[in-house]
């Protein structure tokens, strides 16, 4: 079976910061595939490489076989990879469910001449857009705060709407940008079983995430980053006791604390 | 409620003329109405794509002159030369999007005031065409199937009906997937893009209608003043537009008619009042009040008057119990 992403000697520097050095991955279909490294390792570079926020220096990303060189990042949206943003990209002048509506946008076709005129099916549709969005914000237990402004929710909700939003996109690929910083324990359970029911609807799952207990209880596997290289791969168990990982990483955060 | 309003609202419009009876208030209201209909456009651009545009009067100009010059050199029916108007400025606007529209903030503020200035330069300068700085005299009324707009009442019934219709088309665009897509620009455009949305051509869009609009309207202002001449068409008109959605409130389109009005109106009133304060004054010193007012908006009132005056009236009204 070919992997549903992959990136293979992939690089990226900004001016002098070498941020992704030559990194090669694959995430399986169905997979949830964390991405763990110290602050700065190269992690949100490679979710911005993978959507195309960035241009690659080198390197090849492929995506259901067919490689994303060139695609602008609403393309690749529109092939099925979303993202969540670890500084939260909300927009703050809609209300939740507006928000969660702008993810139909891919899924939905009215033009600017049928908008101007509410076409009967204009308008029909509009109305599917916002009963799915809808549907959205109950998977993640926002259904209540769907007229209130996106601006107002608390920043663990705000997180929990980016998700919803990328799941009105209908994506098969996930990525989601430190998913749990600001949630407490309860939120971070929560947050856990939501993305292995996501993995169980068949979405594919890459996580980025500093909170350990949720690394290692959700992941299939998991992928050590440092100083944009791979320092280890393997499932959660292998990583957590490859002593390379451990006096790199898991080491210098106890020196740290 | 809200079609009883409307419904009231419209025949408060349809009375005016058999009470305002001085012409020069009817021509006041002609330009209100005109004035509304750059404004929505520039309201949907601005305050829901959240894009600068301080060129706007060349779009406004390019309509007047298609107008102009297919009316009284081809004498093309003037229904006809309006949307060829709007369909050669919408296009002129999608190509000289594309480069632009990349930029962002201040630097497409400077890009389109650089393409206002050059499109004011070429009225001026293609003489064969537009008649240089004297302009296109002898513009006949508008006509729809030989019903001639031919008195400034009838002028104020077309021009406003034309600025109901444009708020009408605006609010249905932004009640709309193509609405919420950009309102996502304005929000993040970052996000918008990972979602799906084709930025670019969302923005070239909005563009391209809002010089539609700035381009019917300078049709209408065409057939009303029966001439055009360059000098409606400078930096200054730019900046007059920029002031009334300003005022008018950014947040909405219903707040262009009241943007248009207030500068409309005071902008008389500073025309009749100057000269009597100041024996030197001319036109210039529109420009010095039209800072004042943004400058007074943005610190007293920066979600425009509709929305300011609003909250200072709920809150009085909440302070006295
Ligand atoms: N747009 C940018 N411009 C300049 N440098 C950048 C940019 N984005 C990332 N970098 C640099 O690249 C390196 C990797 O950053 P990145 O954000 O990918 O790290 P990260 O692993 O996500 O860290 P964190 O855990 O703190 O989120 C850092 O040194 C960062 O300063
Ligand atoms: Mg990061």
């Amino acid at each position: 079976m070919s992997a549903l992403l992959s990136a293979h000697g992939i690089r990226k520097s900004f001016g002098g910061v070498v941020a992704v050095a030559d990194v090669t991955f694959d995430v399986p279909s169905g997979e949830v595939r964390a991405i763990i490294g110290p602050n700065g390792a190269g992690k949100t570079t490679i979710f911005n490489l993978i959507t195309g926020i960035f241009p690659l220096d080198g390197g090849t990303i492929r995506f259901k076989d067919s490689t994303l060189g060139g695609l602008s990042p609403w393309q690749r949206a529109q092939r099925g990879i979303a993202r969540t943003f670890q500084n939260l990209q909300i927009f703050t002048n809609m209300t939740v469910l507006e928000n969660v509506m702008v993810g139909r946008h891919r899924k939905s076709r009215t033009g600017l001449l049928a908008a101007a005129i509410r076409a009967p099916w204009a308008l029909r549709e509009e109305a599917r857009i916002r009963e799915h969005a809808l549907a959205c914000l109950e998977l993640v237990n926002l259904e209540r705060r769907a007229d209130d402004m996106a601006g107002s929710l608390p920043f663990g909700q705000q997180r929990l709407l980016e998700i919803a939003r990328c799941l009105a996109t209908e994506p098969t690929l996930l990525l989601l940008d430190e998913p749990a910083a600001g949630l407490n324990r309860g939120e971070a359970d929560a947050l856990g079983r939501l993305i292995l029911s996501l993995r169980q609807r068949g979405i594919t799952i890459l996580l980025v995430e500093h909170l350990m207990d949720l690394v290692m209880g959700i992941s299939d596997s998991v992928l050590v980053l440092n100083h944009g290289q791979v320092l280890a791969q393997g499932s959660p168990d292998a990583v957590q006791n490859n002593p390379g990982v451990v006096e790199a990483y898991l080491g210098a955060e106890v020196e740290d604390a | 409620m809200r079609g009883w309003a409307f419904i009231g609202g419209l025949s408060v419009l349809a009375l005016i003329p058999v009470v305002v009876k001085t012409p020069s208030y009817l021509d006041v209201l002609i330009y209100v109405g005109i004035y509304t209909i750059v404004t929505v456009g520039l309201c949907l651009l601005t305050g829901y794509a959240g894009q600068i545009s301080l060129g706007q009067a060349a779009f406004y100009g390019l309509g007047a002159y298609t107008s102009a010059i297919l009316t009284v050199s081809y004498a093309i029916p003037s229904g006809l030369a309006l949307i060829a108007g709007m369909l050669v400025t919408a296009a002129v606007a999608y190509g000289f999007g594309i480069p632009i529209l990349k930029l962002k903030g201040h630097y497409l503020a400077m890009a389109t005031l650089a393409f206002g200035i050059i499109v004011y330069l070429a009225f001026v300068e293609f003489k064969d065409f537009t008649g240089g700085p004297s302009g296109i005299p002898g513009v006949p009324p508008f006509s729809l199937f030989g019903f001639a707009f031919d008195s400034d009442i009838k002028r104020y019934y077309l021009t406003t009906g034309a600025a109901l219709l444009t708020l009408v088309v605006a609010r249905n665009v932004v009640n709309s997937r193509i609405g919420r897509a950009l309102r996502s620009i304005h929000g993040s455009e970052v996000a918008a893009e990972t979602l799906g949305v084709d930025t670019a051509r969302h923005k070239l869009q909005v563009f391209a209608l809002s010089a539609a609009m700035a381009s019917l309207a300078g049709s209408l202002y065409a057939h009303h003043l029966g001439l055009v001449s360059p000098a409606a068409f400078t930096f200054v008109t730019s900046v007059e537009f920029v002031v009334m959605a300003a005022v008018g409130g950014l947040a909405s389109v219903w707040g262009a008619p009241f943007g248009a009005a207030t500068v409309t109106i005071l902008t008389e009133g500073i025309r009749r009042v100057m000269p009597l304060l100041l024996s030197y004054a001319s036109g210039e010193h529109e420009v010095i009040a039209y800072g004042i007012i943004l400058i007074a908006i943005m610190i007293f009132m920066p979600e425009g008057l509709v929305v300011g005056l609003r909250a200072s009236f709920w809150s009085r009204r909440r302070a006295r119990g």
